[in-house]
């Protein structure tokens, strides 16, 4: 028997052989196999979602490049104007601007451009008049806020726009205003929507209600004070506070955000927003009244908004938003004397927001904004907590943001 | 009939193509099927059971997931079994049990003994299967996967060893076996 003949003959002989698996291992394989498929849907869904994002990412690129390219030598003045220098085509032959302006304004192209970068500003004005009044005594912070904005306003304000404005209420020239439009906007299109990309916002806000009128100064997060609104919503939870004398800490809030346009100016918006509430009362736990408990909530929500921007400049947007946010409770902790107890929350606590927002931008991918809003929380039994205090809340947003 | 497998070759293919559509009865009475004799070739590999059980486990997960794979061409057993030694190679990998194999090649080689073949024709299966066990892992190895009808060659890429080493191992292994079967028997 040569070598190869013992092989087979040994292989034949093994291969009669059989051995009994546990009965268990079925279960680990069928066990292992549902992992794996789990596992396997993940990476598929996230394999999609990132193509998807890159496809988009490729897609807004691509879409940005052809309008930057496009444009026409004459019109493409005030365009190149807007853009930061190193965006100017190479291949223009770039006038000194007063040359350039010299040259347009007898056409009247000049107060035609100026035209759509005017027309934001009077929405601006008028918002920020609208914002809510009702708390007269409670809105130092919210004139700060209104102060910063305005005085932006007043820095792009131009007496040759403001003129502009002026005509524009006359129906003969809006009528021919807006036949020429198309023509000024075709042009000044692509730059404007340079701004129109996915952006995502890194953002730390807190409260600016009454914490901050009633103790001085917004950034200040240590100062506490007594609510106004009498009632307890505590639903069943064991630490029921004593009485109506809660004391709070300014929420702070961080997160990233996410926003996509939809449509030109109009953006949709979510991400994940962390929110630390403290608050402190007396309670009876364990049927012992304990003077002093310390609440400490922490929240994870999902905010989802829509915002408008009513001025829309390659560095300076201003805009509306309105959403909603569903926050849930992760970690309640209660510290009293030395002993400390966790409890779990049940539920969401819904809110809906209002705000008013600013941009500008630094660079051309990194800006920071400022936006002051007013939140509705429900009432969601939840702990305890300034939230369900003040259902009402003023807050404050900073953020940085980061253009895709 | 297929030759190899304990199916006919319809009940198979129906078989194959319930347990593409995830039929979980299916994949069991595939697993029932082939089981028996999948862990005896994981064994053989091993050197033990619980190692054996592992490498099943591994095997038929990977099977059911590259079933789309096998395209009805050859064996299905045979495709099977490519699967398991690959997987009880991985695990041997894994466990450092083949840096063994590139060591002893630098043992000088024993003298080689012809072939007892009265004695392991008179072995029985499971008795041949406990000897191939108690090998030392490298000649192991590389001895089952000659008996599994692997070239040199492609031991040696398996094992990440030259083709010389995967032929002096293999002939210590055949020595080391003759050398036990003399004992035995």
């Amino acid at each position: 028997m040569n070598e190869k003949d013992l092989y087979t003959f040994l292989r034949e002989k093994l291969d009669t052989h059989t051995e009994m698996p546990d009965a268990s291992l079925w279960d680990g394989i069928r066990s292992k196999m549902v992992r794996r498929h789990r596992m396997m849907v993940v990476r598929r869904v996230s394999f999609i979602t990132v193509a998807a994002a890159a496809v988009l990412a490729a897609g807004l690129f691509i879409f940005r490049g052809d309008e930057v390219t496009t444009l026409p030598s004459a019109p493409s003045v005030m365009a190149e104007s807007m853009l930061p220098e190193s965006e100017v085509p190479a291949d223009q032959d770039i006038k000194p601007m007063s040359e350039q302006i010299a040259g347009l304004s007898s056409s009247g192209v000049v107060a035609q451009q100026a035209k759509p970068v005017t027309r934001p500003i009077k929405p601006v004005a008028d918002i920020l008049t609208e914002m809510p009044t009702e708390r007269s005594d409670k809105v130092d912070e919210e004139k700060i806020i209104a102060d910063v904005v305005v005085s932006d306003n007043e820095v792009v304000t131009d007496p040759v726009v403001e003129q502009d404005d002026k005509q524009a209420e006359d129906p003969a020239i809006r009528e021919w205003d807006e036949k020429d439009l198309d023509e000024i906007l075709g042009e000044e299109e692509p730059v404007r929507r340079k701004s129109k990309k996915n952006t995502s916002l890194f953002a730390i806000s807190s409260n600016i209600s009454n914490v901050a009128s009633q103790d001085g100064f917004m950034a200040d997060l240590g100062p506490k004070y007594a609510p106004s609104e009498s009632g307890t919503p505590f639903g069943s939870y064991s630490i029921i506070p004593f009485d109506d004398e809660l004391q709070f800490d300014v929420p702070l809030s961080f997160g990233f955000q996410f926003k996509q346009a939809i449509v030109p100016r109009l953006y949709v918006g979510t991400g994940l927003v962390y929110t630390y509430l403290h608050t402190q009362y007396s309670a009876m736990i364990d049927k012992e009244l304990q003077p002093n408990v310390s609440s400490q909530l922490h929240y994870l929500g999902i905010p989802l908004n829509l915002s408008y921007n009513f001025v829309d400049r390659p560095r300076f947007d201003a805009f509306v938003s309105v959403g909603g946010m569903v926050d849930k409770c992760l970690l309640s902790r209660y510290v009293f004397g030395s002993n400390e107890r966790r409890e779990k929350v049940e539920g969401v606590q819904w809110s809906v927001n209002l705000g008013v927002g600013v941009e500008y931008w630094f660079i051309r991918h990194v800006g920071v904004a400022l936006t002051p809003s007013v939140a509705y929380y429900f009432d969601n039994e939840q702990p305890p907590s300034i939230r369900t205090q003040q259902p009402i809340q003023f807050n404050l947003e900073f953020g940085l943001r980061f253009r895709l | 009939m297929n030759k190899q497998s304990a199916l006919p070759d319809t009940d198979l293919k129906d078989l194959i193509q319930r347990c593409l559509k995830r039929d979980v009865v299916a994949q069991k009475r595939l697993y029932d099927t082939y089981s028996p004799k999948m862990l005896a070739l994981c064994i053989r590999y091993m050197g033990d059971r619980e190692a054996g059980m592992d490498v099943l486990q591994d095997g038929f997960v990977t099977v059911f997931s590259k079933l789309r794979t096998y395209k009805g061409e050859g064996s299905f057993e045979g495709w099977m079994r490519k699967i398991f030694v690959n997987e009880a190679l991985m695990a041997l990998r894994k466990n450092d049990v083949l840096r063994y194999a590139d060591k002893i090649d630098n043992v000088p080689a024993a003298h080689m003994m012809a072939s007892n073949e009265d004695a392991v024709s008179r072995m029985g299966a499971k008795e041949l299967t406990k000897l191939i066990e108690s090998m030392p892992p490298g000649y192991r190895a590389v001895f089952n996967l000659s008996i599994d009808g692997f070239q040199h060659d492609e031991i040696a890429r398996m094992l990440g060893i030259s083709s010389a080493s995967s032929r002096s191992q293999l002939s210590r292994a055949r020595d080391w076996l003759q050398k036990r079967i003399k004992e035995l028997y």
